[in-house]
């Protein structure tokens, strides 16, 4: 895989989610393109890149935006992305031998499980963290589980767009560079 | 790795809060440009068709008129200013080292004595080859007089003693009545500040005006001119003095002490010429 390809796709696709994707945000969310690209990533690359990849997105994630604000205070937890999306990786892992990879219908549809995946791991980390009553939780003043379920249509939303964002990542592939000899495995 | 990521996740906000944020933003430099890209698009997005409310419009315009009357006013006071300056410029009353204009020179703190009980002297990264002289005055936002410089300075360093150091003699100051205008407010009878190492404190005729929270300001003719008037502190207390019941005793907490600050302004004595009162028309 073309590293230099991946670092500023990756970079595109935080900023996107950061700034520009809230202008469809539903209930708060906007869907996420970072995960369609690992989704991508995932369905391509050998085993071992693809979990890196993973890790560096969620990191970067985890460390681009404070997680939590109270007060005049916020924190920023790397972790809970980054855990979130090493184990969302390995899920695609599972699946990709089951899909059409070249689809980009199968692309969107694999970013849902993936973020699911991901708010598992994100929502049981923090759960763990909320065990000490220092802790400044992302619902504060809300419910975990409500967070939980808002996280479940952003991850079916991703999805949905997700198979746009996964049809312009399929065209770029050639650039990408991918070993053809993972596809045949 | 992973394992890591997961032990550093789960750590209590405060182990987490003096590192993590600095490393967020470290990450988060590369993603500025586009993040400004992206956000001008979502506000073009957003704002595109949008229509000005006609209520704020109307806000708008009704400020527009308030601050307009103001500057027409600020204007008159300013020509009314300029005309008593004008007047004011005939009366050659200052001498010649009065006219001398004082040596400005911003300066970083760069070391402070650590010792507890010490007076906490100052090292700044400035010294007489920029200008700073003995008995040079440091001065925080132009106004509150925070220290001043000690012993000779060196080359390229010097030493500041804060003012309420024990060291520093009693100093004489006001503390003008808040809210009135300086110019027609009787001035005060000074005080005298007798420093302890935290702030001041002054013995008062138990009639005098004074309340908690109120301005002193430096008034004593053995200090430099630049530094008279400038802020020194504020009063915290004013109780009953125990000796005497018709005295009440102030304690004056500094206003912004020295060892806080990472920039001060030195003004201290220049060494260029005097220059020579202006007289009416610029004519010598």
């Amino acid at each position: 895989m073309n590293l230099g390809v991946f670092v500023i796709a990756l970079f595109f696709c935080v900023s996107l989610d950061s700034s520009l994707m809230p202008v469809i945000s539903i209930g708060g969310f906007s869907p996420s393109t970072t995960a369609t690209l690992v989704v991508f990533v995932a369905l391509f690359a050998p085993r071992s890149v693809a979990l890196w990849a993973g890790l560096a997105a969620g990191l970067l994630m985890d460390l681009s935006i404070p997680a939590a604000a109270a007060g005049d205070r916020s924190l920023v937890v790397p972790g809970p992305y980054a855990i979130g999306f090493v184990f969302g990786t390995q899920l695609v892992l599972l699946l990709r031998s089951m899909v059409f990879r070249r689809n980009p219908i199968a692309v969107g549809l694999l970013t849902t499980p993936f973020l699911i995946a991901v708010s598992l791991a994100w929502m049981a980390i923090w759960l763990i963290r909320g065990l000490d009553a220092d802790s400044i939780l992302p619902w504060a003043g809300g419910h975990a589980l409500s967070e939980l379920l808002s996280r479940l249509v952003w991850a079916v939303m991703s999805g949905a767009v997700g198979i746009g964002t996964g049809w312009l990542l399929l065209f770029s592939w050639p650039v990408w560079r991918f070993d053809q000899s993972v596809l045949r495995r | 790795m992973v394992l890591c990521l997961l032990i550093v996740s789960i750590l209590p906000a405060r182990w987490l809060t003096p590192w993590s944020g600095r490393i967020g933003e470290l990450a988060s430099l590369p993603l500025v440009p586009l993040g400004d890209g992206f956000t001008a698009i979502r506000v073009w997005l957003e704002g595109g068709g949008g229509r000005e409310d006609p209520r704020t419009a109307e806000v708008w315009k009704k400020e527009a008129g308030i601050y307009r009357q103001k500057a027409h006013a600020a204007q008159n006071e300013v020509r009314r200013l300029q005309q008593e300056l004008n007047i004011l410029r005939r009366f050659p009353v200052e001498t010649e080292t009065e006219t001398s204009p004082p040596s400005l020179v911003s300066a970083s703190v760069v070391a402070i004595d650590p010792s507890p009980g010490g007076e906490h002297l100052v090292r700044i990264n400035k010294g007489l080859n920029l200008g700073i002289r003995q008995g040079g005055v440091a001065l925080h936002d132009q106004d509150i007089l925070v220290g001043y410089v000690l012993d000779e300075p060196g080359r390229t360093t010097a030493t500041i003693r804060p003012m309420h150091s024990r060291e520093t003699r009693p100093i004489k100051a006001v503390i003008p009545v808040p809210g009135e205008d300086p110019a027609a407010t009787t001035p005060t009878e000074p005080l005298l500040l007798q420093p302890d190492g935290n702030g001041w404190t002054a013995t008062v005729p138990k009639e005098y005006a004074v309340q908690k929270g109120w301005e002193v300001r430096l008034s004593d003719e053995d200090w430099p001119r630049w530094a008279q008037g400038c802020l020194l502190g504020r009063v915290e207390t004013v109780e009953r003095a125990e000796s005497n019941p018709n005295w009440n005793e102030l304690r004056i907490q500094p206003s912004n002490p020295i060892h806080r600050l990472r920039r001060i302004l030195v003004v201290s004595e220049s060494d260029e010429p005097a220059t020579p009162p202006p007289t009416e028309g610029g004519a010598p």
